[in-house]
């Protein structure tokens, strides 16, 4: 029987431990991108950077396809159906392609970046109308679409997925753990990433000395 | 083996569940921190963080 992550009982306080851990990193990770410089609108700068994060945790065959996953999800000329009809091809190829143990980071992160693209899709509106301003409108526009959001959703399932999947965090904590995890951080990033486009949509950057981060240092 | 001990599509579902999740308490705590922008970007960040480890923390209590 296949173990859901509706079943928590594993989520031990270590597990806690390490989704904080695994946050704090992440905001570490998008600190350079989304905080200091808000240089939102150089999306492929994100990419390469969680491409290249996430290289030291998986092998050549894995990288090939995490590529695959950034293009298919960040690609400007695919809609939804046909970025879900892409993930889907690409998720039976590495069924039938990659190694058994190789498998699990990139199919859970195949399985975010679907869910995502098609939250943006059905959900965007309703966070830009929620926490966008309508004084100022959209004046800045950030040039990053849903879909790049959706693949920092992805990217960072496979950085942090893939990380904690090669470093016995698996065997001492197991699996339904290692998937609240991966979708713990990875829902941060996308909530991040999320606020941060609706603001760089509808507002001129200012520059870094403007920026007020708070407590959030 | 891990391929069949994995719900797969779970993981998706359990992420846009979680993204529900945020955007419910960061509406909710809307008020408190002010309206989305510069000035309060970092407060609403924190509140993202405290959201996804205070969904998982929750469940596995």
């Amino acid at each position: 029987m296949a173990y859901t992550l509706q079943n928590h009982s594993e989520f031990s306080n270590d597990g806690v431990m390490q989704l904080k851990e695994g946050i704090s990193d992440a905001r570490k990770f998008l600190k350079p991108d989304v905080l200091n410089s808000g240089r939102l609108s150089y999306v492929g700068n994100i990419n390469e950077r969680l491409l290249a994060a996430a290289a030291p945790n998986l092998t050549q065959s894995q990288q090939n396809y995490a590529r695959k996953i950034a293009d298919v999800t960040t690609s400007r000329s695919n809609n939804l159906s046909s970025t879900l009809r892409d993930l889907v091809n690409l998720e039976a190829e590495i069924r039938l392609m990659m190694p058994k143990g190789e498998i699990p980071v990139l199919l859970a992160a195949i399985s975010v970046a679907k869910h995502s693209r098609q939250y943006w899709n059905d959900n965007s509106q309703k966070w830009e109308n929620e926490f966008g301003s309508p004084e100022t409108g959209s004046i800045a526009n950030s040039n990053i679409t849903w879909g790049d959001v959706g693949w920092m959703d992805a990217g960072s399932a496979l950085v942090y997925g893939g990380g904690t999947a090669w470093l016995g965090f698996i065997p001492v904590l197991g699996w339904a753990t290692w998937g609240i995890y991966t979708v713990g951080v990875s829902a941060a990033c996308s909530g991040a990433l999320a606020i941060g486009k609706i603001i760089s949509d509808q507002y001129v950057r200012p520059s870094s000395s403007e920026w007020d981060l708070g407590r959030y240092q | 083996m891990p391929e069949d001990v994995v719900d797969y599509d779970q993981i998706g579902i359990e992420h846009n569940q979680g993204l529900e999740a945020i955007f419910d308490n960061l509406k909710a705590m809307k008020e408190k921190l002010g309206p989305l922008n510069y000035e309060t970007f970092g407060n609403y960040l924190e509140e993202i963080e405290k959201g996804a480890i205070g969904l998982y923390a929750a469940k596995s209590l």
